[in-house]
């Protein structure tokens, strides 16, 4: 009983890879076609438990999403870097099979770990950040300015301020991926140290900042007033925790 | 503009039904996903975790663009009927 279009414009179809005539062929088909209707409808449900499942753990993901942003730059280059965009692919697909090969359900129930695992994807976040042209979405040390960049852009987005007197200028701001979600970041820079701040609306309550360390970085977290601030840098702890009072205060 | 959707993020489920069932059907899509051949896994991964077009499977898996259509279709059936079959297992078991 199975359509010949089943294995070859039905699948084409499904991912959006037809060109704009045989799509519409397809579609035709479809009118009185109700077993390929059938198999889209199985096609969407599996895919709908495919992305919903949430295989991958959140750190490779955030990696992912950096990588893809990086593949813009070089495909908008010239035709002769062509090569070059494939080359980018496959080392993101490297990082992927890693992943693949190194498969591990991703744990959603919140666990001692989650809070160091979210450290960790912080930190990666902050070292990514440092690379050229992706520290700050705007450049600056005013406060109403940056303010009004976040305005357009987060809902959530707290008041930037400068600390400068305090040894901590106001760099600027960005948007960053962590978890999966959309975070303010406030970017700071104390005498030989660049320091972020990642800011992000939580249920919990308030708590007492808690500090580790990643690769070598430190991280100062707390939450207060249902936000969450977590502070990064390899400048000293008591640098950060410095920079948390008077977040604080 | 960039929100903050708290609808759209997992943590949004918070009954412990609902986590437990869950993270059951993680279980089951894991085992069912491991069960493929390594390459029909891979494709499957490419296109519908990562996005990515037949273009650019082709690119990272080093198959022919044709080749990937075909492939993707019967990976997805195979995927379906591990996950039916794993369905019946558990039918089996607690019989």
């Amino acid at each position: 009983m199975k359509c010949e279009f089943a294995d070859s414009l039905l699948q084409g179809y499904f991912d959006g890879e037809l060109s704009a005539p045989s799509a519409c062929e397809f579609e035709r088909h479809l009118q009185h076609c109700v077993d390929c209707a059938v198999e889209l409808v199985d096609l969407d449900l599996l895919r709908g438990r495919l992305q919903v499942a949430q295989l991958y753990e959140s750190a490779p993901a955030l990696l992912r999403k950096k990588i893809r942003a990086n593949l813009r730059p070089v495909a908008a280059a010239t035709a002769k870097s062509q090569p070059l965009l494939w080359h980018w692919l496959a080392a993101a697909a490297a990082i992927l099979l890693l992943a693949i090969a190194g498969w591990r359900v991703n744990s959603m129930l919140r666990s001692d770990n989650y809070q160091a695992e979210l450290a960790e994807e912080i930190v990666d976040a902050h070292v990514l950040s440092l690379q050229p042209g992706l520290l700050t979405g705007i450049r600056s040390n005013d406060e109403q300015a940056v303010q009004g960049w976040f305005k357009g852009r987060l809902k959530f987005a707290i008041p930037a301020h400068d600390f400068a007197n305090e040894g901590f200028a106001l760099q600027g701001g960005r948007v960053d991926l962590v978890d999966e979600r959309s975070v303010e970041v406030l970017v700071y820079a104390s005498t030989k140290h660049i320091i972020n701040v990642f800011v992000w609306p939580t249920h919990g309550r308030d708590t007492a900042p808690q500090a580790g360390s990643w690769q070598g970085y430190q991280w100062v977290d707390w939450r207060k007033g249902r936000m969450e601030f977590c502070a990064v840098s390899d400048a000293p702890r008591s640098d950060l925790q410095q920079l948390q009072g008077l977040f604080t205060n | 503009m960039v929100e903050f959707d708290e609808e759209l993020h997992p943590q949004a489920i918070s009954t412990p039904e609902s986590m437990a069932m869950a993270n059951e059907d993680r279980e089951r899509l894991t085992r069912s996903l491991e069960s493929l051949p390594p390459r029909f896994r891979e494709i499957l991964v490419l296109r519908e975790l990562e996005g990515c077009s037949y273009k650019e499977i082709a690119a990272i898996t080093s198959i022919p663009i044709g080749t990937v259509m075909s492939s993707l279709s019967r990976a997805r059936r195979q995927l379906s009927s591990a996950l039916t079959g794993s369905y019946d297992k558990e039918a089996v078991r607690e019989v």
